[in-house]
């Protein structure tokens, strides 16, 4: 197992997808640091409410389902933007989720794509064993990915706005530990729907449009159903990884971090089985 | 030589209402080289794939190095394959790919992957990457990545396939070179037959899932190699006719009988001087057929080639 492990650690920091995508990651956020700037100059410039949607502190926010990829700093005007300020808009709006998920396809698919698996599928003992070395893999990835957010966040407002101030750093830490959790979670579900469909081009897809929100449409038609069975109210939505990834607060409660972790822990563990099972039954083509 | 280093029972993949395998029974000497010989989609590669672990058989049993059912997870990793096309990562080195299988292994040994490069011939490839390498280069790669730990049973499907008479002349010496250093056993199918003869100790003919024979090197040559045929009435009178003529390579079969394999267009000039030494030729005719031919007719005729 140990030996699976290095092995995918070794195939994953040797893959150029993982370099380009944190290259693109981290433009994007000096960018959009930036474009943060000049929108919120431009609203104290003109003493207009800068943030129209408000964020019930404690809570989780009940917004409107946003398609696409929208980042909103819930900055108050007059006040200074916060790094915390910053990375609760870019993760809260999934744009690292996006990234994650490319490369969560790009990653698990790889070896079965290439053929690579063929060199040594029949010769480890437990094959289920490389879902666990994919999947801390990919959770080592996510551990990063956000660790370089927090860095390029840090830097890029010091360099763009000029000045770095963190926020309330207990709750940013909180913040960021669960939404690692979330991503790692958004991870798996990416894997497993990749190692289903066994083509790259239908889970890049499906994981864009997971990402965007675009799943509501079927969420919506199965509530419908269910409403029209009788099954009462359904609201799938609240269910989901992508949900918890936008709608989670600055300062939640301890009871919403409890449900999202058991909420995420879930998803990690059926995704993780089901993906083992997989591999243990399918033959290697 | 005679230890049966894997043996398969009855072994059966069945896709759908369709055997791809069926009721294989084969039996490979540890040591050997063993040609698996068919024709494209005759199950080939269904069976290497079943013997390397890749793919779950629907029925029968696989023997390999004395364990079987659930406990052939136990010698898995003493088999290296390369089946059908190489599978190797496009972006990476072939130094990468190789590093890659022995970070698997838990192999850690300073100048273990160069060794590997270095018999496989692509020592010089530096950072090319794999997806600039040509056919033969992957092809030798994949052999290489077969390598990895050290197995002791090879399997090679289809090896040779696309690659140039200097690429098939490079991988069959890597064979044999293995087979004779490690004393490696090696399961190698391909659907050319001349190509297998040159290097196979033993054989295995599949055709349409089924296993129709199994034989050694000596039993195909007495199949297959054309020869005279030449009744005499007295053949141990013909040895110093044939000594004379630098013939070696004959056997005398039977009362009078005898086999010279080769020297066929030397078999008018033979006739003339068995009759010069008083000799009664009764018969004297070319006999035997193709390796290709004998294939051919074993799976069905040339129709279905």
């Amino acid at each position: 197992m140990l030996n699976m492990i290095k092995m995918d650690m070794y195939r994953m920091f040797k893959a150029k997808s993982l370099y380009v995508i944190w290259c693109i990651l981290i433009c994007l956020l000096f960018l959009s640091t930036w474009l943060i700037k000049n929108e919120y100059q431009a609203a104290v410039e003109n003493h207009e409410e800068y943030r129209n949607e408000t964020v019930e502190e404690g809570e989780e926010s009940e917004d409107d389902i946003v398609f696409g990829i929208q980042t909103v700093v819930p900055t108050e005007v007059g006040e200074d933007i916060t790094v915390f300020d910053m990375l609760f808009a870019n993760i809260g709006g999934k744009d690292i989720a996006l990234f994650l998920v490319i490369f969560a396809v790009i990653f698990a698919t790889a070896d079965i794509g290439s053929g690579y698996i063929k060199n040594f599928g029949g010769q480890v003992k437990r094959r289920e064993g490389l879902i666990v070395s994919k999947a801390l893999a990919l959770l080592v990835f996510t551990g990063l990915t956000l660790l370089i957010t927090f860095l390029t966040q840090a830097i890029s407002n010091f360099i763009v706005l000029g000045y770095l101030k963190w926020g309330d750093t207990g709750s940013l830490f909180r913040y960021m530990g669960l939404q690692i959790l979330l991503h790692f979670a958004l991870a798996m579900i990416i894997m497993t729907i990749s190692i289903l469909a066994r083509n790259n081009v239908f889970s890049m897809i499906f994981a864009i449009c997971l990402c965007m929100n675009m799943m509501v449409i079927v969420y919506s038609g199965i509530e419908t159903l269910v409403k029209k069975i009788g099954l009462g109210n359904l609201n799938l939505m609240k269910y989901t990884i992508t949900d918890k990834i936008g709608s989670l607060s600055m300062n939640f409660s301890s009871g919403i971090m409890e449900r999202v972790m058991i909420i995420s822990l879930i998803y990690i563990v059926i995704t993780a089985v089901i993906s083992m099972y997989i591999y243990r039954k399918r033959d290697i083509c | 030589m005679s230890e049966i280093l894997l043996e398969t029972k009855g072994l059966t993949k069945q896709f759908g209402h369709h055997k791809a395998v069926d009721n294989v029974n084969v039996h490979i000497k540890k040591g050997s080289i063993y040609g698996f010989i068919g024709r494209n989609g005759a199950g080939k590669t269904t069976f290497l794939k079943m013997i390397s672990g890749l793919s779950g058989p629907t029925q029968g049993e696989v023997h390999l190095f004395g364990y079987t059912g659930k406990d052939l997870h136990k010698v898995r990793s003493r088999i290296g394959c390369l089946i059908e096309a190489p599978g190797l990562y496009g972006n990476m080195t072939a130094y990468d790919n190789l590093k890659i299988k022995c970070k698997l292994m838990g192999i850690k040994k300073s100048g273990y992957i160069e060794e590997i490069l270095e018999q496989i011939g692509l020592a010089d490839t530096g950072n090319k990457k794999t997806k600039k390498f040509s056919l033969g280069m992957k092809q030798r790669l994949g052999i290489g990545l077969a390598l990895v730990g050290e197995p002791d049973l090879l399997v090679l499907d289809e090896p040779i396939n696309g690659l140039d008479p200097q690429g098939i002349a490079e991988v069959r010496d890597t064979i044999l070179k293995l087979q004779k250093e490690r004393n490696m056993t090696v399961l190698i199918s391909s659907h050319i037959l001349e190509e297998l003869s040159k290097i196979a100790t033993h054989y295995g003919i599949i055709h349409n899932g089924c296993l129709l024979q199994e034989m050694t090197r000596e039993d195909l040559m007495n199949c297959c190699n054309e020869r005279i045929e030449i009744s005499v009435n007295n053949p141990e009178r013909a040895i110093p006719v044939l000594d004379k003529m630098n013939i070696k390579t004959y056997k005398i079969v039977g009362k009078d009988r005898i086999y010279v394999h080769g020297h066929l267009d030397e078999s008018a000039a033979l006739n003339t001087e068995l009759v010069k030494a008083g000799l009664e030729v009764r018969e004297l005719f070319i006999a035997g057929e193709e390796l290709e031919s004998y294939f051919l007719n074993l799976t069905g005729g040339a129709v279905n080639a």
